[in-house]
């Protein structure tokens, strides 16, 4: 296959949105392909629209051209007509700058956002003209590398990737690539420069770990043949780490349209089912002054009408008030909205969001995951029925009509009474609504409900997650209780979350069934009207392996599939953690309270910090 | 505030992005050019912005057209250079002109529209295609089936077609070049043309190389309106 600009042009018309393959967006960085060293593909295994709205790859994208030696150029998985149409007219997949195929890059690198977009990878790298398999590559074939979150269980995808990068990027990246520069340079083989690499903080090696398997599936061995331990990687002055400064702007409507800037990294309010809380340790502000200085240059230089102070929970940023006044101060004159990603339980939240969304109300957000206090203590979600009901009131106040609720179901321990909780809870909202707004008409409560999924490198790996069966039966439940004029209910595909938590726990068996449902037509999992159950499910009988093995509760002895990874916190801590959630006992944020001894501190050397503080 | 007409080509890749991409994509433009918009009033204030006649996904287009309010006066020639320092590789300005008196919008002025579209055939199949697109010229009607989502609708495209050249620019390439009634009084879509034909073609490029307005054998350009009272 080639790749051949003006042979995609003779059939892009045909296809749905062709602003998604053809490049050209103000800020993008085009090399001179034959003037630099070292060339990588950063790949996202998702439409353009969502790829490009990731922060992640945003900032490797810079850090790479910023090099003079080195160029990154962007590719996201085509849509289904487009790749019908380049193995018709044997073209292959292409990055979006300098049109070349995937083949011709040294490095190819994929974000691991979520788990059911692994099929995607296989296409892309298919349509790239690269061999999908790792042992299939010879040296001069680009290496495929990988890190986000998935990173942190990639067991199912080991068999496909060269490199996987455990935690942040940012500091560990270019010394990867010069290392893999040098390499390139040499006459060395592909062991040299993973041996190379194992040095690097961050840097798993998937082949050089033997997995070996007990007669009932359980895992005997990980053995490491160079003993090195993969530790998560981590941004120890995160307020110095570099921020994007050529802004992509898409012309496409994208997900996230508008500037993103990160805040913050990490949380610690410790909610035990959220690995995002877990794998991004400590809690790391950035000084407010150099966010708005940046902020100020970035709306100038794209024209963007809209920015958002995003984080984990914007709203536990030591100084979001002051910087929302500043910026709303600044921003809305120029007519750019100020948003924040998500709100805290509180009222406080309500009133931070008043001053930015001073006329017109949509709708707010809020997660109290669960439906009783007891529930909640569970899952340490420090949130009381009272704090959601306060919130509600100041939020219907200031003139809000919509009000969503994030709700999980299948959560551990979670009996009859919880799933009530969860429909009085809205209904006591509605209550709320109806006493305190003048005019009830446009009330609107979305109870939001999602099926628990245990992650690794969190208190409920340990934990069994509900059958298809249970979640079809919880949420039956839900849809005959959450009914009437003001209310509505969404929920999650119940295959879609099983199929994500098989992933998000498997082991590196897992590798034939994405390839063999891939091969049988599965992409797009992620994607509702896409998402084939039945090919997935047929292909685990076809393999002889049990779906439910991987969603069963784990015992502490039990090798997990993940456990050769330091993610930083300690074994204690999670088991801990594990214990306390049957007591339902709560442990309180590090940040107000006293430290938690996760060990991610102590552990990776980092510390917590706060705006206009040293750390900690 | 002060009115502008822009003139300016949507080319090479570009030429994929749909209206609405485009129109978002020239106001950040804008934004970036720092020049001050004009904004409507209330909850969802939109700047002042109206363009010409949308261009089906996949056309160029030598020849486009919209109207810009700012709160300054500023020099045409400056709005020109700073909106083509913020645009990309495909967009281009090419003049901008103050209008100096009340006018019509673009999309109730103009009415004509040309194009040049080059269709790959078999050469066996090329002289079939030239007498069935010279019927198109001979004839006094000719109807087409249009689907859209509201279904399938009969429309006579033949006195929206003004003029009609066929060129043979290779054994295999057809240029064909007309000018075909746009906006409220009827619109001919370059895709109309491939009706009529009942061998394969491939469709290889088009191009809209104008718009304006032709009323009593007068023609006027959208930028000439700007200076012309009662335009």
């Amino acid at each position: 296959m080639t790749t051949d600009w003006a042979k995609i042009e003779s059939f892009l018309n045909r296809v749905t949105k062709p602003g998604r393959y053809t490049g050209g967006e103000f800020n993008s960085t085009v090399k001179d392909w034959q003037n630099v060293a070292l060339k990588v593909a950063l790949a996202f295994p998702d439409v353009y629209e969502i790829g490009i709205s990731h922060l992640g790859l945003r900032i490797l994208y810079e850090l790479i051209n910023n090099e003079p030696e080195m160029l990154a150029e962007r590719v996201y998985a085509p849509w289904i007509d487009f790749q019908e149409l380049l193995r018709e007219k044997s073209v292959c997949l292409h990055t979006l700058e300098s049109k070349k195929a995937l083949r011709d890059f040294d490095l190819i690198g994929f974000s691991l956002q979520y788990e059911l977009s692994y099929t995607n990878i296989l296409t892309m790298l298919e349509l790239g003209g690269v061999p999908l398999y790792r042992e299939e590559r010879e040296r001069d074939m680009p290496l495929v590398i990988a890190g986000g979150p998935c990173a942190f269980n990639p067991e199912p995808m080991a068999d496909f990737f060269d490199i996987f990068v455990i935690g942040e990027a940012e500091e560990i990246l270019i010394p990867i690539l010069k290392t893999v520069q040098e390499w390139k340079q040499s006459a060395a083989p592909k062991d040299k420069l993973f041996n190379d690499l194992e040095k690097i903080e961050g840097i798993y090696i998937p082949s050089h770990f033997k997995v070996s398997y007990l007669p009932d599936g359980k895992i005997k061995e990980i053995r490491s043949q160079t003993e090195v331990e993969p530790v998560r990687a981590v941004v120890r002055r995160f307020d110095q780490a570099y921020f994007p400064k050529r802004w992509i702007v898409p012309f496409l409507d994208i997900v996230h349209d508008r500037v993103t800037y990160e805040i913050q990294r990490g949380c610690t309010k410790g909610c035990r089912f959220c690995q995002a809380g877990m794998i991004y340790r400590p809690n790391r502000e950035r000084e407010p002054g150099p966010i708005f200085e940046e902020l100020r240059q970035l709306i100038a230089d794209t024209g963007y009408e809209e920015l958002s102070l995003t984080s984990l929970s914007s709203a536990d940023y030591s100084q979001i008030e002051k910087l929302i006044t500043d910026a709303c101060g600044c921003f809305t004159p120029q007519k750019v909205n100020v948003s924040l990603p998500s709100l805290r339980v509180d009222s406080f939240s309500v009133g931070l969001a008043k001053k930015f969304q001073s006329s017109r109300k949509g709708s707010l957000t809020f997660a109290p995951e669960a439906g009783t206090e007891r529930m909640r203590r569970v899952i340490n979600k420090g949130v009381s029925r009272e704090d959601l009901l306060t919130a509600a009131e100041a939020a219907f106040k200031a003139g809000w009509q919509k009000l969503k609720l994030y709700f999980m179901i299948g959560l551990p321990s979670e009996t009859e009474e919880d799933l009530a909780g969860i429909v009085e809870l809205v209904n006591s909202v509605l209550h709320t609504g109806k006493r305190v707004c003048s005019r009830t008409n446009a009330l609107r409560i979305t109870a939001s409900v999602s099926t628990f999924v245990p992650k690794a490198h969190t208190p409920f790996q340990w934990r069994s997650q509900i059958s298809i069966a249970e979640t079809v039966a919880k949420q039956s439940y839900l849809q005959t209780k959450v009914r009437g004029r003001f209310l509505e209910l969404d929920w999650h595909n119940p295959e879609t979350s099983y199929l994500e938590g098989i992933m998000a726990r498997g082991d590196r068996r897992l590798s034939k069934i994405i390839y063999q449902a891939w091969r049988k037509g599965a992409q797009f999992d992620g994607w509702n009207d896409r998402f084939k159950a039945e090919i997935w499910w047929e292909t685990f009988r076809e393999c002889g392996i049990e779906p439910e093995f991987y969603t069963r509760e784990r015992s502490y002895d039990e090798i997990l599939p993940w456990s050769h990874l330091n993610a930083g916190l300690t074994m204690d801590f999670l088991r801990n953690e594990n214990e306390k959630a049957g007591k339902a006992e709560p442990t309180l944020d590090c940040r107000e309270h006293s430290c938690s001894d996760c060990g991610v501190c102590s552990g990776l050397k980092v510390a917590r910090r706060i705006a206009g503080g040293s750390g900690v | 505030m002060y009115s502008f007409r822009v003139r300016f080509t949507k080319e090479q890749r570009q030429k994929y992005l749909s209206h609405l991409e485009l129109i978002k994509g020239i106001e950040r433009a804008i934004r970036r050019a720092q020049l001050e918009m004009v904004y409507s009033e209330g909850f969802h204030p939109h700047p002042k912005l109206s363009f010409g006649p949308a261009l089906a996904v996949g056309t160029a287009s030598e020849d486009e057209y919209f109207d810009l309010e700012l709160t300054r006066d500023y020099p045409p020639e400056k709005i020109l250079e700073s909106i083509n320092k913020a645009l990309t590789e495909g967009l281009n300005v090419l003049a901008v002109k103050k209008i100096l008196h009340r006018v019509k919008p673009l999309n109730a002025i103009i009415n004509r529209a040309s194009y040049v579209m080059f269709l790959r055939t078999d050469p066996r199949d090329r002289s079939v295609i030239i007498d069935q697109l010279n019927i198109l010229l001979t004839s006094t009607s000719v109807e087409i089936i249009r689907t859209n989502k509201d279904g399938q609708k009969v429309v006579n495209i033949r006195p929206w077609l003004h003029t009609l050249t066929i060129r043979i620019k290779d054994d295999d390439l057809l240029e064909l070049e007309f000018i075909g009634e746009i906006g409220s009084s009827g619109n001919l879509r370059p895709d109309d043309l491939l009706r009529v034909i009942s061998r394969p073609v491939e469709v290889l490029a088009i191009t809209r190389t104008g718009l304006w307005r032709e009323e009593d054998g007068t023609v006027t350009r959208p930028l000439d309106f700007c200076d012309k009272a009662g335009g």
